[in-house]
């Protein structure tokens, strides 16, 4: 009778904590003969398998000066544009017959190009001799690359991006001004032009290599068997890559309002300072701040002031951007052109609050719970493993991170926050950037 | 709380070839109460979906205050009787759940992700909603703000919705299919607090919903929390959808248009009437879903072979077809051309193409591909938490019943290349009623 009075007594955030299931997910790992890196995660319960890839360190960053938009053309000339003797509709279609209903998708980012597929898993192996097609000595046509150069994606321009679009584009040309990352990783409308055939044979033998390729796969195969198609698929390809040496962001926000005018129904508006780098000790306390600041929906501060409070956004975050040489704390919202100034005094009013006040023990525990119990959603889907999976080696974390991660956010204290608002939360240096029309 | 007896049909549905491997198996009864249950096991993480579906969609809101089912769906987040004010949010959050809604023209779905130990708690909230709202005067005020906001988000600072919503209007002069799901600026500020709440005691009722949970569940348990938490709920007589239904448009054409600074390149839409599995049977909707595929899927479809490929005279040539909407919608083929003045080039192949397959039919070679894609399709659904789960949802909440649900690979496997010409015959015989064209401003 007292032991059962004893245990209704302990809070109830502390019981939920405790029952929390953990991550376990188990990661094997393999290396080719020339270093290809398989991580591969069996998973019994699917008959199809998710098959992700990436070509580590390769992305829009590595563009020459001058050439910026290199990385993204040739990836999709690679990938797109059909030269003599593989055309890219065919290969598309085998694809689909075999089950690659989602299509063989890639990304270029400014720091990878990545690659995904999914099958049956009784098809991998035919999957595998379509895609090894792409990659054997491909011929890159001239007439092609004249027609994507002059393509101008609408993303890009003011007049036909989204207003949040722009302003992002803008806010990171001024964060990262001088470095590789300012441009976008489609390039830009002067560095595409100049882009050659010749440049792209070559950007192509010294990205794509077998040492910098890295596969993350789902599925329930035999990992042996996996090995092979990979080794078979990709073999053809060098094996030492040369790149670039990129240099770590050297920051500099000027915590001003740009406001670049723009006719339209509302204001786009994106934010941002220098954040954390993921190996820093005191990442996870940044992780549960900005949790707290804009992270969460509906109870953040952002969300209760701007949205709950006032009803002047639709929606309103932050996130912590990891890119390979920078680190951000970034956010973003969408109002009536009538309310920017309103919501921008509202974000760096709690700018202000949190460096000077800091977070309380509710909202603290809160966010801590929320955290760590909502981890496990992230694994409900083999795509949603393997991209984890992948994304922590291309983060340069060790394998078994996503299964310390909850660890590490149950040990972070309320004083750390506090301690990491105050000495990381820095409002004189927030910088804004709008795109619309307020007055 | 009172039940005499419950009513129960089990269902377990055994590996059948038409679905792939099968990895799953699932329950699907009824409360007495007319909750319709359905509960699919999954185990591969400690996850539980909740989804509870309501018969309800904008198209049932007044005609004078369009958009209201969505403007409720806002209004269930702003607390009920247990759980008041942002209670319920917070309780989600604070466990690590993962909240969300939706509404469309002919339902409404509430889904919560959840670490599995939390699922008893999810269904306390999730009935408390449903019966208890608390709807308070001044969130309604606020609320229509944020309304608002959406709809300057996703249709008013962007062209091609604005003309989707005027191509809609166009293509239905009487049902409410014509107004847009999320309703008209002007409606939305004239909204009260009473007809919110008459909207809600209408409609949301477990004899008007279905629950579906999917994840690391277990069963016995979970049915007698399933009656513990929803089984008490007396509900009125069900409310039977009541829509004006659309006049016949004769011999009438019409053309919708839009110039805009911000789109990028011509973009042109032919929207022919089409019937759905209501009106023309599901047989018919199998036919015209796989006559989409073969006519316009976008790397196999004949427009893409002709217009795209040989042609070259298109970025892209797309159909679609939504025959599962509780009322008739449309089938449309949607087309960008490379050079804007070969834009009448470009309808005149689509013509031509259209005529082709309606005197010389569709191959069997063709037929086997579409047919095909839909098996592989059926496998994805499986492979994350939701995919299966929503199928039967949403199904079931667009007025299919459970036998048409597992009846219809087979009825996919029984079309004839015959049925799918004579559907098309039907449909794209009189031409397109409304054709919908989006122009860059400065023609490039």
């Amino acid at each position: 009778m007292k032991h059962f009075r004893q245990i209704i007594l302990i809070p109830l955030f502390f019981l939920i904590g405790s029952h929390t299931l953990y991550a376990d997910i188990t990661i094997q790992e393999f290396n080719t003969k020339k270093n290809i890196h398989i991580l591969f995660v069996e998973d019994q319960t699917t008959d199809l398998v998710s098959v992700f890839f990436a070509f580590k360190g390769t992305g829009a960053k590595t563009d020459p000066t001058g050439k910026q938009g290199l990385v993204n053309l040739m990836t999709q000339l690679l990938m797109e544009r059909s030269t003599e003797g593989s055309d890219r509709t065919i290969l598309q279609k085998k694809l689909k017959a075999l089950g690659v209903l989602g299509g063989f998708q890639y990304a270029v980012d400014r720091d990878n190009i990545s690659f995904q597929f999914k099958c049956p898993v009784e098809n991998l192996k035919l999957v595998f001799d379509t895609i090894k097609v792409y990659f054997s000595n491909p011929t890159f046509d001239s007439k092609e690359l004249a027609k994507m150069k002059a393509f101008d994606p609408a993303s890009s321009r003011l007049a036909t991006s989204s207003e949040q679009e722009f302003a992002s584009k803008i806010l990171v040309q001024k964060l990262f001004n001088g470095h590789p990352y300012a441009h976008p990783a489609s390039g830009t409308l002067d560095g595409r032009q100049s882009v050659t055939v010749e440049d792209i044979k070559d950007a192509f033998k010294n990205r794509f290599a077998q040492e910098v390729l890295v596969f993350s796969v789902v599925g329930e195969l035999s990992p042996k068997l996996l090995v092979n198609y990979i080794e078979d698929t990709f073999g053809v390809l060098p094996e030492k890559a040369k790149l670039p040496k990129i240099s770590t962001a050297f920051l500099e926000p000027d915590g001003q309002t740009t406001i670049i005018p723009k006719d339209s129904a509302q204001s786009g508006v994106v934010f941002g300072q220098k954040a954390l780098p993921i190996q820093n000790k005191d990442y996870y306390a940044f992780i549960i701040l900005n949790n707290i600041l804009g992270g969460k929906p509906f109870t953040c501060r952002l969300w209760a002031e701007a949205r709950e409070k006032e009803g002047l956004v639709y929606s309103i975050y932050t996130e912590l951007l990891q890119w390979k040489h920078a680190e951000l704390l970034v956010g973003a919202f969408e109002s009536d052109n009538t309310a920017v100034q309103k919501v921008i005094a509202l974000i760096r009013k709690q700018w202000e609050e949190l460096k000077d006040y800091g977070v309380s023990e509710e909202e603290f525990q809160a966010s801590k719970t929320g955290l760590l119990g909502g981890y496990v959603l992230n694994f409900t889907s083999p795509d949603g493993i393997a991209q984890a999976v992948l994304n922590t080696y291309l983060t340069d974390l060790p394998t078994n991170y996503i299964n310390e991660h909850q660890k590490r956010l149950s040990d972070v204290k309320l004083k750390d926050v506090n301690r990491i608002a105050k000495k990381y939360l820095d409002p004189d240096h927030l910088t804004f950037v709008v795109v619309g029309n307020p007055p | 709380m009172k039940f005499k007896h419950l009513f129960f049909i089990l269902l377990l549905l055994s590996a059948s070839p038409s679905f792939g491997k099968e990895k799953f198996t699932y329950e699907a009864y009824t409360l007495e109460n007319g909750l319709q249950v359905i509960l699919i096991p999954n185990n591969r993480a400690p996850v539980a979906y909740h989804a509870l579906w309501y018969k309800v969609g904008s198209a049932d809101s007044p005609m004078d205050k369009t958009g209201l089912a969505h403007f409720l769906e806002h209004l269930m987040f702003k607390g009920s009787l247990k759980f008041p004010g942002d209670k319920f949010k917070r309780t989600i959050n604070d466990l690590g759940g993962d909240q969300n809604a939706n509404t469309t023209w002919d339902r409404t779905g509430y889904f919560i992700t959840i670490a599995k130990e939390h699922l008893p708690l999810v269904m306390e909230m999730e009935a408390d909603r449903m019966q208890n709202l608390l709807i308070n005067p001044a969130d309604v005020e606020k609320e229509k703000e944020v309304v608002l906001q959406e709809r300057r988000s996703v249709i008013d600072s962007k062209p091609e919705a604005c003309l989707g919503e005027a191509a809609n209007a166009s293509f239905f002069w009487q049902h409410p299919y014509g107004k847009p799901v999320i309703g008209f600026e002007e409606h939305i500020r004239n909204y009260t607090r009473e007809d919110a709440i008459h909207f809600y005691k209408t409609w949301y009722n477990p004899n008007n919903a279905i629950l579906v949970i999917a994840g690391d569940i277990d069963i016995p348990s979970l049915k007698s929390s399933i009656q513990k938490q929803y089984g008490s709920i007396n509900p009125p007589p069900v409310k039977e959808r009541n829509r004006t239904q659309e006049p016949t448009h004769r011999q009438t054409k019409a053309k919708v248009e839009l110039r805009d600074p911000q789109i990028g390149s011509i973009l042109v839409q032919r929207l022919y009437r089409a019937p759905n599995y209501r009106t023309g049977g599901i047989k018919k909707e199998a036919a015209l879903s796989l006559l989409k595929d073969i006519l316009g899927d976008q790397t196999d479809g004949r427009l893409n072979a002709t217009l795209v490929e040989k042609q070259k005279l298109a970025h892209f040539a797309v159909t679609n077809y939504i025959g599962y909407f509780y009322d008739p919608y449309s089938f449309t083929i949607t087309a960008s051309p490379i050079n804007p003045s070969e834009l009448d080039l470009l309808d005149a192949s689509i013509e031509a193409q259209i005529r082709h397959l309606l005197s010389e039919g569709i191959t069997e070679q063709e037929l086997q591909i579409a047919k095909n894609l839909w098996l592989i399709d059926a496998r994805f659904r499986h492979d994350s938490l939701h995919g299966i789960a929503d199928y039967f949802g949403e199904n079931l909440s667009l007025g299919y019943s459970l036998n048409d649900i597992t009846a219809w690979p087979q009825v996919m496997a029984e079309i004839t290349t015959k049925d799918i010409t004579e559907a098309a015959k039907e449909i794209l015989e009189s031409g397109p009623e409304v054709t919908m064209i989006a122009y860059p401003l400065a023609n490039k």
